[in-house]
C-alpha cells in the first residue's frame, strides 16, 4: 500500500534529535520530535482544534513527516479499531421461490463467523422488505427501515438486549406514496445522550395530488428534512432550506451523519462533488468540499464508508483497476491510495 | 552520600533470571536513590544497556541525573512486565491509572530518556488520549508552549476552526 500526501512542499517543523543530559532538575517540557508522536495519535477534529495553539502546530498537517506518521497511525490501528466489533448485514434470500430479507451478523478477526440473526418483526408485516440505516450500529443499536407497500417505518432495535422501539409516524408518512424519503442518517448525540434519525422529504412533482396542494397553497413542494429524537419521541422539521442532488447512502460516526453529494454545472463545467454533514447535536449541516481528480472519471464508483475510525470515501476505478481511499474530516482530506 | 533502596519492585521479579549473569545493575535517579535492578532490565533500557557495553560490563552503576526517583520505579515496573511478556491493555490500563497528567508526562520523557520504544510508544498514546479532549489553553501550559498569536490572529483562527471546539472539557484546576 502507497501512502502519498499531497502537500510536499512546505518545509518540516525542526526536528531535535533525542533529548541530552541538561542539568540535575527534570525538564517538562517535550522536544517537538516527542510531540509529533504524541499528535500523530489524536484525531483530526482535535488537531485541527490544536492548531490555535501556536502559529508552528498550524503547519502540522502541511508537515510531510508528521502526515505520514498520521497516516502510519491511521494504518497501524486498523486491527485494534475493528476488534470485538460485529458487522451486520441484510441480504436478499430465496427460501422456496419466495424472496425474503434476511439479518447476518458477522464476527471474528475476518468476519468468518456468520449468524443469521432471528430478530422479533417489528414491521407488522410479513417478510417486510428492509434495510439498514446508516453505518450499521452505533453504541449496540441498529437502526432499521422498511419501505414496502407505500409505507415507510424505522424501528431502532437492539440485537444484545432484544429491545426494539418502533419510531412513531411523522405528520407527513399519512401522505404516502406522494412522497419520497430520500436521504437518512442514523446516530448518536452524546451531549443530549439521545438517538436521532434524520431524513430528507422531497415531493413527486407528477403526483396530481401534489400539485393540486400545492395549487391551493396549503403546502409548499419544496424539498425538507426533518429529525427524529427518541428523547421526544417525535418528529421535527429543520430549518434547513438544502436540496442536494446524488446522494448516496449517509453514513454517521460521533454524531455526525455524512452523504456524499455531486453537483452538475448547468454550462457543462463538470461536476462538483462535496461531503455533506449533520451535526446531531448542534443539529447543523456543514459543506466540505472534495479536491481530487478522480472523482471526474466517469467510471469511478464511489462508496462512503466508516473506516478506522474516520469517515472514508472509497473510489474504485475499473478500467485504471486502482482503489483510493480518502479520509475526511471538514477541512482535511488525507489519501491512501493502492496500486 | 547516595543512600542504598533496593528495587521496590522485587515483589514483582521474574523467577528465570540467568544465573550467570547475576551481578545487579545500579540506576541512580537525580535525586541520588540508587536502584538495583537484574541485568536483563538494563537491556530494556537502551540508553543504560549502551553505556554498559562501552564500558565492557565494567561499570555498574548508572546516574540516571534526569529521572527522579519517583518515576524510576514505574519504569522499572513496566520493563519487568515487558520481559516477563505481560503487558497486556488490563496492565496497562491499571499502570496508568494511579498517574496524573503531569506525571505521565515526566515519566514519557524518562522513557525517551532511557531509550525504551515501547514504553515511549504507550505514553505517547496516553498522553494523546489524555488531552484529546482539552483546551488549547491547557494544552499550551501542558506543553509548556508559548502563545505566539497575536489576539486578532487567534480570534480570527478559532472562528474559523469553530467546529473543533464542541465537547472540549472544561479545564481542571486540580489538575495543573
Amino acid at each position: 500500500m502507497v501512502v502519498i500526501i499531497a502537500d510536499q512542499t512546505l518545509k518540516p517543523l525542526s526536528m531535535k534529535k533525542s533529548v541530552g543530559v541538561k542539568s540535575k532538575k527534570v525538564s517538562t517540557d517535550i522536544p517537538n520530535d516527542l510531540l509529533f508522536s504524541i499528535l500523530s495519535k489524536l484525531s483530526l477534529k482535535s488537531l485541527k482544534r490544536f492548531e490555535c495553539v501556536c502559529k508552528p502546530w498550524t503547519l502540522l498537517l502541511k508537515n510531510p513527516i508528521f502526515t505520514r506518521l498520521l497516516c502510519d497511525n491511521f494504518l497501524h490501528n486498523f486491527d485494534s479499531y475493528y476488534h470485538d466489533r460485529s458487522l451486520f448485514l441484510s441480504h436478499l434470500k430465496t427460501i422456496n421461490f419466495d424472496t425474503k430479507f434476511v439479518l447476518y451478523s458477522y464476527s471474528g478477526e475476518r468476519y468468518e463467523n456468520m449468524t443469521n440473526l432471528n430478530w422479533p418483526n417489528p414491521f407488522q408485516e410479513e417478510d417486510p422488505n428492509f434495510d439498514i440505516l446508516g453505518s450499521g450500529i452505533i453504541n449496540g443499536v441498529l437502526c432499521l427501515i422498511s419501505c414496502s407497500h407505500q409505507s415507510i417505518k424505522f424501528v431502532l432495535w437492539n440485537p444484545t438486549t432484544e429491545e426494539f422501539k418502533v419510531i412513531p409516524n411523522s405528520p407527513f408518512d399519512f401522505f404516502g406514496d406522494r412522497f419520497e424519503i430520500n436521504e437518512r442518517g442514523f446516530g448518536y448525540d452524546c451531549v443530549g445522550d439521545d438517538y436521532k434519525v434524520i431524513r430528507e422529504i422531497t415531493f413527486d412533482l407528477e403526483s396530481d395530488y401534489v400539485t393540486k396542494i400545492a395549487s391551493l397553497g396549503k403546502i409548499s413542494h419544496n424539498p425538507f428534512w426533518e429529525i427524529y429524537s427518541l428523547r421526544s419521541n417525535s418528529w421535527k422539521k429543520l430549518k434547513f432550506d438544502i436540496h442536494h442532488e446524488k446522494i448516496n447512502k449517509g453514513v454517521c460516526l460521533d454524531g455526525v451523519c455524512h452523504w456524499l453529494c455531486e453537483r452538475t454545472y448547468k454550462d457543462d463545467k463538470g461536476n462538483e462533488i462535496y461531503l455533506l454533514s449533520f451535526y446531531l447535536t448542534d443539529e447543523v449541516f456543514l459543506i466540505t468540499p472534495i479536491e481530487d481528480h478522480t472523482f471526474q472519471l466517469r467510471t469511478t464508483t464511489k462508496e462512503l464508508c466508516v473506516l478506522n475510525g474516520f469517515i472514508a470515501l472509497i473510489s474504485t476505478n475499473e478500467d485504471m483497476v486502482s482503489l483510493q481511499i480518502s479520509i475526511f474530516t471538514p477541512c482535511l482530506t488525507l489519501s491512501i491510495r493502492s496500486e | 552520600m547516595a543512600e542504598e533502596v533496593s528495587s521496590q519492585m522485587n515483589s514483582l521479579s521474574i523467577s528465570e533470571t540467568n544465573p550467570s549473569s547475576s551481578a545487579t545493575i545500579s540506576l541512580v535517579s537525580g535525586d541520588d536513590i540508587v536502584f538495583k535492578v537484574e541485568p536483563t532490565i538494563a537491556k530494556e533500557m537502551e540508553t543504560v544497556q549502551s553505556f554498559i557495553d562501552e564500558t565492557d560490563g565494567k561499570i555498574t552503576t548508572i546516574p540516571l541525573p534526569n529521572i527522579s526517583s519517583h518515576d524510576l520505579p514505574y519504569v522499572i515496573e513496566y520493563c519487568e512486565k515487558s520481559i516477563a511478556g505481560k503487558i497486556t491493555k488490563e496492565f496497562e490500563a491499571e499502570f496508568v491509572k494511579k498517574l496524573n497528567n503531569e506525571e505521565v508526562k515526566e515519566l514519557f520523557l524518562a522513557a525517551n530518556y532511557l531509550n525504551i520504544k515501547k514504553l515511549l510508544d504507550f505514553l505517547s498514546q496516553v498522553i494523546a488520549d489524555r488531552i484529546a479532549n482539552k483546551s488549547v489553553e491547557y494544552v499550551r501550559r501542558y506543553f509548556g508552549i508559548e502563545n505566539d498569536f497575536t489576539p486578532e490572529e487567534e480570534a480570527k483562527l478559532r472562528e474559523e476552526l469553530a467546529w473543533t471546539f464542541t465537547g472540549v472539557d472544561p479545564d481542571d484546576e486540580d489538575e495543573n
